[in-house]
């Protein structure tokens, strides 16, 4: 109750409302552009936000996390372009509904779930999380250790990777956290003889260059590509009968969402898909999906805005990210001393309790924003890319130099733009080079720490039980992949023996 | 006879997928293998950590297994890489990288030296400018107009309201 009294002292100051109405502006304005999604557009705004008063800042970003998730279905209904990857399943069964001249109901239930997705998410957040904070505050460094690895672990599963280069893209995100001076011994590792760089390498020259930098270099290998726009017409409320035919997947697409968010390192994307999924396989209309079902996009866009609270909720209570967009907040939030933990529960009430109301307030404003202004939303998923991308790219360059008004930033910024185009190109996401990198820093002082207490035992790990289950998880995390190969393997072929 | 032959061919292309190498993924786990095994190297160089210091894990101790992690896992990609092919497994070969990628590369670069030489605002339009006409945009008024504001957008957030002295 006090929470919500919180949540709500919150929303009622003036200056909070603005900065809720900024960002849900700009995060589905941002999200109805096709490549230009939530991380890149957090990790656009981290100069900015790391200048700002804690609260609001943090606040800020997830308001534009939030609302990016679900602009990106008003692309993915009308040009058949998600315009972020959690928008992907919607694409399925929006277009073929625009394509019939239905553009406006298929945004209206699009609009809808996602806000009922999105507000019943916030609410698992707001009680989950302190929750799990409580939890937390009987972890050590052992425990504090093995979190972290099974969040690693997590990498393994994530949709349209292969295994291995997670790993690889994680573990290389870790070995960049090593770069700098060492902590405890005053080392210098990876510096190679740059004074810039013994301070480590900043991760927010690294995001924008990841994200913002190899991004540009992507499209420009797009640049031919046409997307066919289906003339929007007005988002509809969805009617009592649409509403009598979804409110059940809404509610499916939101458990699946919010549980798949709050594992680390899934998200949106992956929640989608299986809500989708789930969703088709046991709907009456099952002939119906692809060619147009509200059941499809109502399930996609609840489960992917519901998984936006979800992933908070681990990235809050414990520091383990979430997933991408989580991991940039998180990296914002270390940037400005917050470190997430049942410690921030006590020391900074106020900013939890910042982020969930604001990330309520998105949810409600978007559910109007999307409703009064999907068609003008709609124009902007047709900005020419010649004119955007340039632009983005000045903004991320000026942004990297003016932390510290260094060129040797722009530098650093420039080496991971070409770096993440190049990883991009051959499977490596940069979603887990971030994860690496925030979460290789609690497992090697965790691990240190550890080393320490345990008086050089490290075995010692293995007899705390919360240790014991987070290594367990993240051995089942690591090979349920194969596990799931394997049984479709056997599934194949059975079925094929039974066919002969 | 032709339904032989149809198996034949299908028999051969299927050896020929199963003895092929993935080249791309090979490369890239020598790769990999090389920079880590470089950098495993280098952390033979880090300096020696004083005495008094020099408890519990050392400083080169975590790179170097966060090193071999990697080093294994590009053995894992270079096996992967020359194993055969099982039945059923298309291994397309990669599209070779665009010019456009290359030259939108180098104008990046470009565009960090502008900065450091004749500065932030004539960079900013020349960059915006000529990348917009490699991408193929020939609408010139629009252009100049978005340009020519994000210019001054970029001054009053930049300048004015972060204060930041920009090169």
């Amino acid at each position: 109750m006090e929470a919500l009294i919180q949540v709500f002292n919150f929303l009622a100051d003036p200056y909070n409302l603005a900065l809720i109405l900024i960002g849900t502006t700009v995060g589905v304005f941002v999200g109805a552009l096709p490549g230009l999604g939530s991380v890149v557009m957090i990790s656009l705004f981290l100069p900015f936000v790391i200048r700002m008063e804690p609260v609001s800042g943090i606040a800020l970003i997830s308001v534009i996390y939030c609302a990016a998730t679900y602009g990106g279905s008003i692309s993915a209904i009308l040009i058949n372009t998600p315009g972020t990857a959690a928008a992907a399943a919607t694409t399925f069964d929006g277009y073929p509904l625009a394509q019939k001249g239905q553009a406006g109901r298929a945004l209206g239930v699009a609009t809808f779930s996602s806000a009922i997705g999105g507000i019943l998410g916030i609410i698992v957040m707001v009680i989950a999380t302190p929750l799990l904070a409580k939890l937390a505050f009987l972890f050590g460094p052992a425990e504090y250790f093995a979190l972290a690895i099974f969040g690693i672990s997590m990498l393994a599963s994530i949709s349209g990777n292969s295994m291995v280069k997670n790993f690889m893209a994680g573990a290389f995100g870790i070995l960049i956290g090593t770069a700098g001076t060492d902590f405890a011994t005053g080392v210098e590792r990876f510096t190679f003889g740059q004074a810039d760089l013994s301070e480590g390498i900043r991760p927010v020259q690294m995001m924008i260059g990841l994200f913002a930098g190899g991004e540009l270099i992507r499209q420009s290998t797009k640049l031919g590509q046409k997307r066919t726009f289906v003339a929007a017409t007005v988002a509809k409320l969805p009617s009592v009968g649409d509403l009598k035919r979804i409110w059940k997947t809404v509610l499916r697409g939101t458990g699946i969402g919010t549980f798949i968010g709050i594992l680390p390192a899934e998200g949106g994307t992956v929640a989608a898909m299986i809500a989708y999924n789930q969703e088709r396989k046991i709907s009456k209309n099952k002939d119906q999906f692809g060619k147009g079902a509200i059941e499809g996009v109502a399930a996609a866009e609840s489960a992917n805005n519901a998984a936006t609270g979800g992933t908070m909720v681990p990235t809050l209570a414990l520091g383990i990210p979430g997933g991408g967009s989580t991991a940039v907040i998180l990296a914002a939030m270390l940037i400005l001393g917050l470190r997430p933990g049942p410690q921030l529960f006590n020391e900074q009430p106020e900013l939890l309790y910042g982020i969930f109301g604001a990330m309520l307030g998105a949810n409600i404003y978007f559910l109007f924003l999307g409703m009064v202004g999907a068609k003008l939303f709609s124009r902007i998923s047709l900005v020419p890319t010649t004119f955007l991308w340039p632009m983005v790219f000045v903004m991320a360059a000026l942004g990297a130099y003016s932390l510290q008004q260094n060129l040797f930033d722009v530098g650093i910024m420039l080496v991971f733009a070409y770096s993440g185009y190049f990883l991009k190109r051959y499977g490596y996401s940069p979603a887990p080079i971030i994860m690496g990198l925030i979460l290789g820093e609690l497992i090697e002082v965790s691990l240190k720490q550890s080393y320490l207490i345990y008086d050089g035992n490290l075995f010692m790990i293995l007899k705390q039980p919360f240790a014991v289950l987070f290594l367990a998880l993240a051995v089942i995390g690591c090979s349920s992949p194969l596990i799931g190969k394997l049984l479709l393997a056997r599934k194949v072929k059975g079925q094929a023996s039974v066919k002969s | 006879m032709s339904d032989i032959s149809a198996n034949d061919t299908e028999a051969e292309s299927n050896l020929e997928a199963e003895s092929s190498i993935n080249k791309e993924q090979l490369v890239e786990a020598i790769a990999i293998g090389a920079f880590s095994l470089t950098l495993l190297g280098v952390t033979f160089t880090f300096r020696e950590v004083p005495e008094i210091l020099a408890q519990g894990i050392g400083p080169a101790v975590f790179p170097r297994a966060v090193l071999l992690l990697m080093l294994i896992l590009s053995v894992i990609l270079g096996v992967r890489a020359v194993r055969p092919a099982r039945s059923g497994e298309v291994r397309k070969a990669m599209k070779p990288i665009p010019r456009i990628a290359y030259i939108s590369a180098g104008m990046l670069f470009l565009f960090a030296v502008g900065l450091l030489t004749i500065g932030t605002f004539p960079s900013l339009l020349i960059f915006c400018f000529a990348l917009s006409l490699i991408w193929g945009e020939r609408r010139y008024l629009p252009m100049t107009i978005t340009f020519i504001l994000f210019a001054v957008a970029v001054y009053v957030l930049f300048e004015i309201a972060l204060g930041t002295n920009l090169p």
